[in-house]
Formats: structure tokens, C-alpha cells, sequence
């Protein structure tokens, strides 16, 4: 060998390197390590398995395969059913940002077991507030209440506000539910139906079988994908009520079949009061346009005017309209209520509701708040509170109940307790759905259930009591048919006489008004931000949208920062315009923080009026 | 290369309600982080973007993700990278991050503006890294992703085709969107399959920009002259 070939071999070696995958092996692996800094999130390792589960975020139970790795569940999935955008990152609720991870005593770190001697140690009685009532933690409530003397509550109803109401009018009172299965047509009055209201992936199913007529003043999703969206003047409900039982009254027969009922002639009059014309003009809806929706009272419809479940419901007496126009109509589109059993010795004090309690009654009160979108105005609460009242909140997150409780608890959240599902409201079906524990609790978190039943002396735990419901239900899960609507027996309550709803019906509101509404569910992950933020499909939280001359005339610019003025406080909103909009409404899509925005009116609305609307310089 | 499979997906615009869900699936399958502080729709990450349009008849919501073309690709002509491969065994077009170099030629050639670009490293709050898929990796800012049809689960599925001694070839499998869809107006499918490929010839159904010719393998069926008009007009504008 000479150095002539060992220069050609070399040269010859490194050209041919360039056509050999070396180089570009080097490349792909450098590439690759230049993928994984030290700073990029790396998933999990370990054993990855699927089970089974409910979800228990809201009435709807859906059925669920958690995938795991190791015991963190990292991706929920619809199992024979459907679940809804919340649903599907349920599972992020275990490290929301928003979580409460220790007890907090004025604000301060402290010991669960402390919030209990404080219970204990205070003289007077003692009431908790369940906000997502109907689980079988609430049964355990009213089980340990009854042997404590306690009293429990629950918050104001808004899904299911009008079955409610119509329960009331009954003889024997039931819980009924609108059978969206029967219902030819649906008329939704100001209520978020198809944008999650009761149990969204249920509701929302567009391949529903029934029309939906939306009457609504705003644009909202649900008039958006209704059939027929009736753009009603702000507050105006009422009147557009009472105009379809004015005109359902015009039918001889069914006018003598609703005379035999009690308190016909007070909603006769009441009805009577406004002529077509003056609804016309007070809703903006034709009066042609009131006729073609009375007609949707030929075949099986239902009237639902519960309210949104974020913005407040509506007022009692639009209620009251609503519930007597489904009697009117003859109940049809609505159906009772099967109970889930429970072992009889469960047996505990009756429900209240908290609007019912005097003001300034309550002297130590628990609230109990399990999972997102259940909060309630403090305002509607602290009102009820004594002088001095201890408040003790057991809660998942610390947004709703900071400076406001003194104590506060962490509580477990869905999948690192067994929970159940409340009853479905939007179903004449009865279901019973449960979730077992998939994941070790949050050091520290304390089930409500237990905390109450710590204080009557009982230390059976909510898993076993679950259990034992089990088996009173005899079986897994289990679905309860339907009963019969039962016959009405009044068309308008005691409460709702003496020409309450015919001056309600005349309220025509002026000046620019403001209505809030959301979703509730908004706060199950920051992942649901896509769906606002880096998309169009749902509206921002604390963005304020109104006619472009509303906007004009407030001085205010779309696309802009602005002040938002309400009786309870003021925060900054992101404005935007919308020609579709009604003049003279400003409306409030609210955020986490909302609970602390409304404030309750007389007729038990939540909605806030606006005082002021200002350009951030 | 023989082709084995040609998936597609047959989107029904009269069952979508525009609820995000396959948005939503979609981000938590393929560990796309949640929306930066700045992020607007038209800087947004999503692989997939459901978007409304307002007609007479209501809101019409159409779900819009990488078309997977299979016909003179315009993202991968562009790429100077070789970032992006079409893959004739499944007709879905990959998109290899370690790869792109970020200059987003494939953006500006992709007709349905279908891609998206990091413009930040990925970042969920503290804790969250706890859900991540192991199945997908995380990608790096300065790198182009799109929908690529769950081709992670394609994987798995063959895997297990494989574990269970099945042949090798079509393997059928769901991607997130269409299992996590409530009304399941998205479904999933084979075009090599005689059954599924017919209900994407049906008179009413169609692809969006189809006369550029680029064969886009995202299909949609509305009965709704209006919204087909609609859903039309709004992708040419």
C-alpha cells in the first residue's frame, strides 16, 4: 500500500460517508435531543390500564373508561354513551390551578381536625348548605343532622326551577321532569337547553326528536341551533307567557277544562290583562308570531323557563307563567320521577331551601360544595347568616368561598372519592350512578359526608354508605322508569294571586340592562379554554357584548378593555359587538368568579343591572 | 409501496352541535397544552378547529382539521425539510417535528389553513404533566403540527394486531375526535372499505375546495342545501 491509496481510501471513505445513513442518523438524534430540555413536560411512565367509572360532575352519570398510567388517570373516554367537553377532562380537576390543597383559617394554614372543635365548641344550631343535593352524601347529611338537630339546605333551584314550580300546583306533589323523548315541541324560555344545562351531553344531542323554539334576547348557542329562535325584548318573558295562555285560552274546550281548576280565574285575569297587541309590542314578538307558537300546544309540548344555571333564574312569577301554560297544555312533554332507593333507616330532617330560611337565622353553617359550577351568590347566603355566624366551607376550590368562610377544607374531587350523580332533572328516568375512588385522595381533603358525620359521632365513611345503598338498589347501575304525569289540580299557587303576575307581566324595563349568563362547567380545566379563547364556540368569560349602537352610545369601543360597573362591584371585560344583539342590552358572560357579580332581586333573579360600562384609557 | 389502507373521515355537519369535544379530545390525546395567555383563534394550537357560520336556517358548526390530501400534497411539495411525508400503507400525510425547521412554507400552502405553529414551548400548570399521553411526545416551540388522524392509536392498534397474530396490513382503529364525539357526527374510516367509501360518494355528501384537486380525504354530508351553500362559500372566502 502506498500513501496515494490511503489518501484515496480516505477521500473515497469520507465522500461515501455523505451517502451512508450516518450522517443522517446524526442528525435525527440530534434533532431529537434538541427536543427534550430539561424544561419540556414529559408524560408518565408505568403501567397503563383502563377502568370503568361514572362521571358524577353533574345529574347526567355518563359512563366513562378512565385510562391510566400507574394509578393517574391521564384521558377519560366515552363508554356506550356520550360525554360532554367538562366530561372528557374531568379528570384535570385533581390539579386545577384553582384547587384548595390544605385548610385555610382566615386565610391561613391550618388543621382539618381544628375546623371540626370549632363546630363543635359553638353553641346554637347548625345547617348545611348542600350545593349539589340529592347524592347519597345528602341523605348522610339529613341522617347526622336529625341526630345533631341541624337543618339542612338547599340552594335556589334554576335547572329544574319550572318542574318545580309546577310540582306546586299538583294535589299530591311529585318530582317531575320534562320527558324530552315525548315533546313534539319544546319552548325554552331564556334557558341555556342545548348548551349545558342539566346534563349537557344528554340535552344537547342535535339529532333530538323534538322542535325547540328559543325565546331569548340575546343570540345565544341554544337560539343559535334551535329551530326557532323568538328574539324577545330583555326581561319580557312574562309577557310573551301569558300571551300563549291568552291565546290557549281562546279554545272553548280547553278553556272549560282549565276552569275546573283552582285559581283559573286569578290567571284568567291575569291574562286578560294584555291584549296581544301590548305583548307585541312589550316582547317585539308579532303577533302572528305569538299564534304559530301556540300552536305548539296541538301535539305534546313543554314549557321550560328554568333560567341559565350561571346567569340566576328567572323570576318567580315568569316560573309561575310557565308552570301554568304546561297545565294548559295538559301536562303532556312531562312525566314523574321514579326515586332511587335508600335504606329506609336513613330517614333524616326534611329539605329546606335556603331562600326560605329567615335572614340573619343561621349561626354555624357547613357548605358543602363538591365539584365545579355549583356555587351560589355569597350575597344570597350571607344574608341568611347571624351576627357572627361561623362558616365553615367544604369545598374543592378556593375561589368561591375565600374571605368569605372562615374555615376552609379541601375536599375530595371526582375520581379520588366514590361519589354518586344527583338525580337527572331534564329525565323522566330515574338513574343511579356511581364512581369509584381510581386515584389516592389529596392529603388532607376531607369528604363533607365524614365531616358532618365526624360531628354526630358516627365514623361510618361515605364509600361504605355508598356501598350499602348498593345494595338497597340491588345491583350496580340501575335506571328507574318513568311514572305517569300526575294530574294538576291548580293552575296558579296562593302565592301567585292578587295580580302578582298580571303587574309582572306589564314590567317593561328601560334604560340599558344587563343579563349575565356562562357555563358552568367552565372551571373543570384550563384545557376548556380552547374552546373560547383559541376558538369562537363559546364566549369568553368577562366579555361584555351589546348592539353596536349600545356600545356607541356608552361611549365604549368593541375590541377594546372596559369597566364594568354592577351594584356588587366592578371588574374589567374585554367589549366586543354584535349586530344581532337588542339595543339597550348589555350582556355578561361571567367567569369563575361569578358568584360574586349577582345579586338576587326580589322576584329571586340573580341577574345583575348594569350601573355603568366605561373605555379603560 | 402497495397501499393498504386509505383512511378517511366522514364528518355530518346536521348532527354537530359545535360542543368542542373532538376539540377538546383531540388537544388531550395528542398533549396539545392549553391556550397561552396571548393565544387568539387565529394563533390558537388546536389540530382541530370546529368553526360556526351563521345562516338562515341557524348556526352551522364544521369541524376543521388537516384534510390529509392525497393528491400532489401541497404541504409536503414545500417542505424543504422532508418534514412532512405522505405515507402511502395509510394515506395520512405525518408531520415530523424533530424535523421542521419552523419556516412554515406548509402553512402558507395548506388551502385550509389546517396547521399550526408553537409560537411557545408547551406548557400545562404545575401537576399536569401527570396527564400527558405517554403514546404522543411533546413537540418544542418553533416546529409546525397538525392533526395527523390519532396516528399513535393507529400504532397501538397494529401493535395489538399484531400481539394477537393477526395479518398484517388494514388495521381499523377510532381517532379521538370521532370516539369522543356525542352525537357522533364524526366517524372514522377505511376508503379501501366498499361500505364506508359509498356513504363518502352519496349525493350528499362533499370536500371542501375540492376543484383544487388536492384529494382531500376529510369528507362532509349535510341534507341541508343552505348549509352546504353556506359551509361552501365560507371556505372559499
Amino acid at each position: 500500500m502506498i500513501r496515494r491509496d490511503l489518501l484515496v481510501f480516505g477521500g473515497g471513505a469520507a465522500a461515501g460517508l455523505v451517502f451512508t445513513p450516518l450522517p443522517w442518523r446524526l442528525l435525527g438524534d440530534s434533532a431529537m435531543w434538541s427536543q427534550n430540555w430539561s424544561w419540556m413536560p414529559r408524560a408518565p411512565r408505568g403501567e397503563i390500564s383502563d377502568k370503568e367509572a361514572r362521571c358524577t360532575l353533574c345529574a347526567g352519570g355518563c359512563a366513562l373508561r378512565a385510562h391510566l398510567v400507574g394509578t393517574t388517570p391521564v384521558s377519560l373516554w366515552p363508554r356506550g354513551s356520550a360525554l360532554c367537553p367538562a366530561g372528557l377532562v374531568a379528570h384535570h380537576m385533581i390539579w386545577h390551578p384553582l384547587r384548595l390543597r390544605e385548610t385555610l383559617h382566615a386565610g391561613k394554614p391550618a388543621q382539618a381536625d381544628a375546623a371540626l372543635e370549632a363546630v363543635r365548641a359553638r353553641k346554637g344550631q347548625l345547617a348545611v348548605l348542600d350545593l349539589q343535593p340529592g347524592r347519597t352524601a345528602s341523605l348522610i347529611h339529613r341522617l347526622h343532622l336529625a341526630k345533631l338537630g341541624g337543618t339542612y339546605l338547599t340552594p335556589p333551584r334554576v335547572e329544574g326551577a319550572t318542574a318545580a314550580a309546577m310540582a306546586s300546583l299538583l294535589e299530591r306533589p311529585a318530582r317531575l321532569a320534562p320527558d324530552l323523548s315525548a315533546a313534539q315541541t319544546v319552548i325554552s324560555v331564556s334557558t341555556p337547553l342545548l348548551d349545558g344545562w342539566a346534563t349537557p351531553a344528554h340535552a344537547a344531542r342535535p339529532n333530538r326528536a323534538f322542535k325547540l323554539i328559543q325565546a331569548e334576547a340575546r343570540r345565544s348557542r341554544t337560539a343559535g341551533l334551535a329551530d326557532v329562535h323568538l328574539s324577545i325584548r330583555p326581561f319580557t318573558e312574562t309577557a310573551l307567557l301569558l300571551a300563549l295562555g291568552r291565546i290557549l285560552l281562546e279554545d272553548p274546550a280547553r278553556r272549560a277544562a282549565a276552569a275546573k281548576l283552582g285559581g283559573f280565574e286569578d290567571y284568567q285575569n291575569a291574562a286578560n290583562s294584555l291584549t296581544l297587541e301590548e305583548a307585541a309590542r312589550q316582547t317585539g314578538v308579532t303577533v302572528d308570531q305569538l299564534r304559530a307558537t301556540a300552536r305548539a300546544f296541538d301535539g305534546p309540548c313543554a314549557v321550560i323557563a328554568d333560567g341559565d344555571p350561571v346567569g340566576g333564574p328567572l323570576r318567580e312569577e315568569t316560573r309561575a307563567a310557565a308552570a301554568a301554560l304546561n297545565v294548559l297544555g295538559g301536562l303532556r312533554g312531562f312525566a314523574a320521577q321514579a326515586e332511587v332507593p335508600a335504606p329506609k333507616e336513613w330517614a333524616g330532617v326534611a329539605e329546606s331551601r335556603l331562600d326560605a330560611v329567615a335572614d340573619g337565622s343561621i349561626e354555624t353553617l357547613l357548605i358543602d360544595e363538591p365539584g365545579p359550577g355549583l356555587g351560589l351568590p355569597w350575597l344570597v347566603i350571607e344574608k341568611k347568616l347571624a351576627p357572627g355566624a361561623l362558616v365553615v366551607a367544604l369545598t374543592w376550590n378556593r375561589a368561591n368561598f375565600f374571605g368569605a368562610a372562615d374555615w376552609m377544607v379541601p375536599a375530595p374531587v371526582f375520581l379520588e372519592a366514590a361519589q354518586d350523580a344527583p338525580p337527572r332533572y331534564d329525565s323522566p328516568r330515574a338513574a343511579w350512578a356511581v364512581s369509584p375512588a381510581l386515584m389516592p385522595a389529596l392529603a388532607g381533603s376531607v369528604h363533607a359526608a365524614d365531616f358532618v358525620a365526624r360531628l354526630a359521632g358516627d365514623e361510618i365513611k361515605i364509600a361504605d354508605r355508598l356501598a350499602e345503598r348498593g345494595k338497597a338498589v340491588g345491583g350496580d347501575f340501575h335506571e328507574f322508569d318513568p311514572l305517569p304525569a300526575p294530574r294538576a289540580d291548580r293552575l296558579l299557587t296562593v302565592a301567585m294571586t292578587g295580580g302578582r303576575l298580571a303587574r309582572a307581566a306589564r314590567f317593561v324595563p328601560d334604560g340599558v340592562l344587563m343579563m349575565a349568563h356562562g357555563w358552568r362547567l367552565a372551571a373543570v380545566s384550563p384545557l376548556l379554554a380552547k374552546l373560547w379563547q383559541e376558538s369562537e364556540l363559546k364566549e369568553t368569560p368577562h366579555q361584555v357584548t351589546a348592539h353596536p349602537d349600545t356600545l356607541r352610545a356608552m361611549n365604549v369601543t368593541a375590541g377594546r378593555s372596559a369597566r364594568l360597573e354592577l351594584p356588587t362591584g366592578s371588574l374589567t371585560v374585554q367589549v366586543s359587538a354584535d349586530a344581532a344583539a337588542p339595543p339597550g342590552l348589555v350582556s355578561l358572560s361571567t367567569g369563575p368568579a361569578w358568584s360574586r357579580l349577582c345579586k338576587p332581586d326580589d322576584g329571586g333573579a340573580w341577574s345583575a343591572r348594569l350601573v355603568k360600562l366605561e373605555a379603560i384609557a | 409501496m402497495k397501499t393498504t389502507s386509505r383512511y378517511a373521515m366522514l364528518v355530518d355537519l346536521d348532527k354537530c352541535d359545535g360542543c368542542g369535544a373532538c376539540m377538546v379530545a383531540c388537544a388531550m390525546e395528542n398533549n396539545v397544552p392549553p391556550p397561552s395567555s396571548h393565544a387568539k383563534p387565529r394563533t390558537g394550537r388546536n389540530w382541530l378547529r370546529v368553526f360556526r357560520i351563521q345562516t338562515e336556517q341557524g348556526d352551522v358548526h364544521i369541524p376543521v382539521a388537516c384534510m390529509q390530501c392525497e393528491d400532489e400534497t401541497p404541504c409536503q411539495s414545500v417542505c424543504p425539510q422532508k418534514a412532512v411525508e405522505f405515507d402511502p400503507a395509510t394515506g395520512i400525510v405525518g408531520q415530523i417535528p424533530e424535523r421542521c425547521l419552523g419556516c412554515r412554507y406548509c402553512m402558507a400552502a395548506c388551502p385550509y389553513q389546517a396547521r399550526v405553529f408553537n409560537w411557545d414551548d408547551p406548557q400545562w400548570p404545575a401537576g399536569y404533566e401527570a396527564t400527558l399521553n405517554p403514546a404522543v411526545g411533546v413537540r418544542q416551540r418553533g416546529t409546525v403540527e397538525k392533526c395527523n388522524f390519532c396516528h399513535g392509536r393507529w400504532h397501538q392498534a397494529r401493535e395489538q394486531a399484531a400481539a394477537e397474530g393477526k395479518p398484517a396490513g388494514a388495521v381499523a382503529y377510532t381517532p379521538a375526535c370521532a370516539e369522543a364525539c356525542p352525537s357522533q357526527a364524526v366517524t372514522f374510516g377505511d376508503l379501501n372499505d366498499p361500505v364506508f367509501a359509498a356513504r363518502t360518494r352519496e349525493a350528499d355528501a362533499f370536500r371542501l375546495l375540492e376543484p383544487l384537486g388536492t384529494g382531500p380525504k376529510v369528507f362532509y354530508r349535510t341534507s341541508s342545501v343552505i348549509t352546504r351553500k353556506a359551509v361552501t362559500e365560507q371556505s372559499h372566502a
